[in-house]
């Protein structure tokens, strides 16, 4: 049982990392960075019931808007680049944190116990939920929680017209500037926002596993999180959901492939590449699957008047 | 600045390096009207509609739009301004459906009580103008080539111009979808709009437009009335090898 709350806590909270690259992707961005906004939510959230006293909904709000203004600070000077440059950009700006948090030390003596970010230690002793009482389903239901009002902000936001523009500028540039889009700003707001939902994963993870360290913000984590929306498909964020219950659930689930998770997450996204470019749910999925929900829309083609 | 000109170029022009793509061109295009710029393959047209439209800085001059500078503004500025354009080749959002490629360039109405049309409807509206409305819930890559150009001029139009800049609005149509074109094109103007386009189709420029600019290797070499135009020698002399091979 115990096990299985595991592995639905942290497809839940992949599940937002995960969501974080996709947003940076409708916009037409790869971001290889996302990990450092993760550790930057991690960290706020963790000092902020750890150690300033704040309740674990406060906590995570902050750690999420601490990330997104980073998200903001950096989205300016990164959106300059392109393309693989820009996934090396963000990938420097995680490695920055990584090595930021590896240094920094603040730490407090709280009843016998080191708590705080302690350089290589990482930060231990995160204990705000459990200590109340909490048990791992507990938890597990307070992620989700989490994760249905991010879906539901998903949701209403590929409907609506902000979605919309975020695809053109994915798609062109130059069009979406000639239809009035404001390009660097629509980039950049996508980015600071994509950075928010990285935090607000950051926080809710070292609640679940009481601790944090610069190892578990490193490749492997970027590498995870830019899997789910490619192998998910960038049709819809309902690919991005599927990519993280697939893969964490084959990883965790399939011991034999833990030691192996890069190889095989590299391996799938080269196959998609090579097989179906926007991932599993692409735009083309999405329309069919609307086409069968609605419809309202005559067949055949009506004589133009 | 003339009055009545929507579009005032002046002196404007346009370098890469040594290359003179746009050199010291002038001219006006009046409001209400439909002004086409014509030239040779390489003489600087699209080059002008994209410092026209930001997409290029100029490397001198002025390009005024209704009665104020708007050279060295964003793009996204010039188009809320009200300037719209197509494009030669075809940049449509092609991971869309028609209906969004229209909707996600429509320009928010001011509120104006419950008399105002919902954005769909304006949206219908623009297919319907444009033929497009048994497409509504096509991919666009199922649109054949005509029907991509009027999606075109449908995303422009849903910005809510009063200025269409058209770039080549009738290559590779056939004489049906060309005729149909004539009729936009006049349909536009009546809706308020004013037209300019550039295009190589001879027969079609002499029939819609109402003035002509003739650039040649980045200059302008002539402009007139159709008449005008067609009776010049510099404009007979550019242009000599192409109507041998258009004709
Ligand atoms: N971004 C650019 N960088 C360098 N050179 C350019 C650029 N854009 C256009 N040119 C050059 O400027 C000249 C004018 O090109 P332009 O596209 O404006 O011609 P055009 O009149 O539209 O021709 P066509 O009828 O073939 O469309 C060409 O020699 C072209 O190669
Ligand atoms: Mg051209």
């Amino acid at each position: 049982m115990d096990y299985y709350v595991a592995i639905a806590s942290i497809i839940g909270i992949h599940a937002l990392l995960g969501l974080s690259v996709y947003v940076v992707a409708i916009s037409g961005q790869m971001s290889f960075g996302q990990q450092g906004f993760f550790a930057i939510g991690a960290y706020l959230a963790g000092m902020s019931t750890a150690m300033w006293g704040l309740g674990l909904v406060p906590a995570l709000v902050l750690g999420a808007l601490v990330a997104g203004a980073m998200g903001f600070v950096v989205g300016f000077p990164a959106l300059r680049v392109r393309g693989l440059y820009l996934a090396i950009a963000t990938f420097g700006f995680g490695e920055i944190v990584r090595l930021a948090f590896l240094n920094v030390r603040y730490t407090e003596n709280i009843g016998g116990r080191v708590v705080g970010p302690n350089g290589a230690e990482g930060f231990r002793h995160v204990r705000y939920v459990y200590d109340r009482g909490f048990t791992g389903l507990h938890y597990l239901a307070v992620i989700l929680v989490v994760l249905v009002v991010v879906v539901i902000l998903f949701f209403l936001l590929e409907r609506s017209k902000v979605g919309a523009k975020l695809r053109a500028v994915e798609e062109d540039e130059t069009a979406a500037a000639m239809i009035g889009i404001n390009v660097t700003r629509v980039k950049v707001v996508a980015f600071a926002a994509a950075a928010a939902v990285a935090g607000l994963g950051g926080g809710l993870f070292i609640h679940y596993s009481t601790y944090i360290d610069h190892d578990m913000v490193a490749l492997p984590l970027a590498i995870a999180s830019v899997t789910y929306p490619l192998l998910g498909g960038l049709g819809s964020f309902v690919g991005t959901l599927l990519g993280a219950i697939v893969l964490v659930g084959l990883t965790e689930g399939l011991r034999g492939l833990q030691g192996m998770r890069e190889f095989v997450y590299g391996g799938l996204i080269i196959l998609m590449m090579i097989f179906r470019p926007r991932g599993i749910v692409d735009e083309a999925l999405v329309l069919r699957v609307k086409s069968w929900l609605s419809p309202r829309a005559p067949r055949e083609p009506v004589q133009a008047p | 600045m003339t009055d009545g000109a929507i579009l005032s170029i002046r002196k404007l022009a346009r370098h890469f390096g040594g290359l003179r793509a746009v050199n010291d061109v002038s001219f006006d295009v009046p409001r209400g009207s439909i002004f086409a710029l014509i030239g040779p393959n390489g003489s600087g047209k699209t080059t002008l509609f994209n410092v026209i439209t930001g997409a290029l800085a100029p490397t001198a001059g002025t390009v005024v739009f209704d009665g104020a500078p708007i050279s060295g503004m964003p793009t996204h500025e010039i188009v809320r301004r009200g300037i719209g354009r197509t494009f030669q080749n075809i940049r449509l959002f092609t991971r869309m459906s028609v209906f969004h490629n229209v909707w996600v360039a429509m320009r928010r109405q001011p509120r104006s009580g419950n008399g105002a049309r919902s954005e769909r409807e304006r949206v219908e509206e623009l297919l319907a103008l444009t033929g497009l409305s048994a497409r509504r819930d096509e991919l666009v890559e199922n649109l054949n080539f005509g029907e991509q150009r009027r999606l075109e001029t449908a995303r422009a139009l849903a910005t809510d111009p009063s200025l269409l800049l058209l770039d080549e609005p009738a290559a590779g149509m056939g004489a049906v979808e060309l005729a149909r074109l004539v009729r936009d094109i006049r349909r536009l103007r009546e809706l308020g709009k004013t037209i300019f386009l550039i295009e190589h189709t001879m027969h079609l420029v002499m029939d819609v437009a109402d003035r002509i600019a003739v650039l040649n290797f980045g200059e302008k070499i002539a402009e007139g009335t159709p008449k005008e135009i067609q009776a010049d020698p510099r404009v007979i002399e550019a242009y000599l090898g192409r109507e041998h091979a258009n004709a």
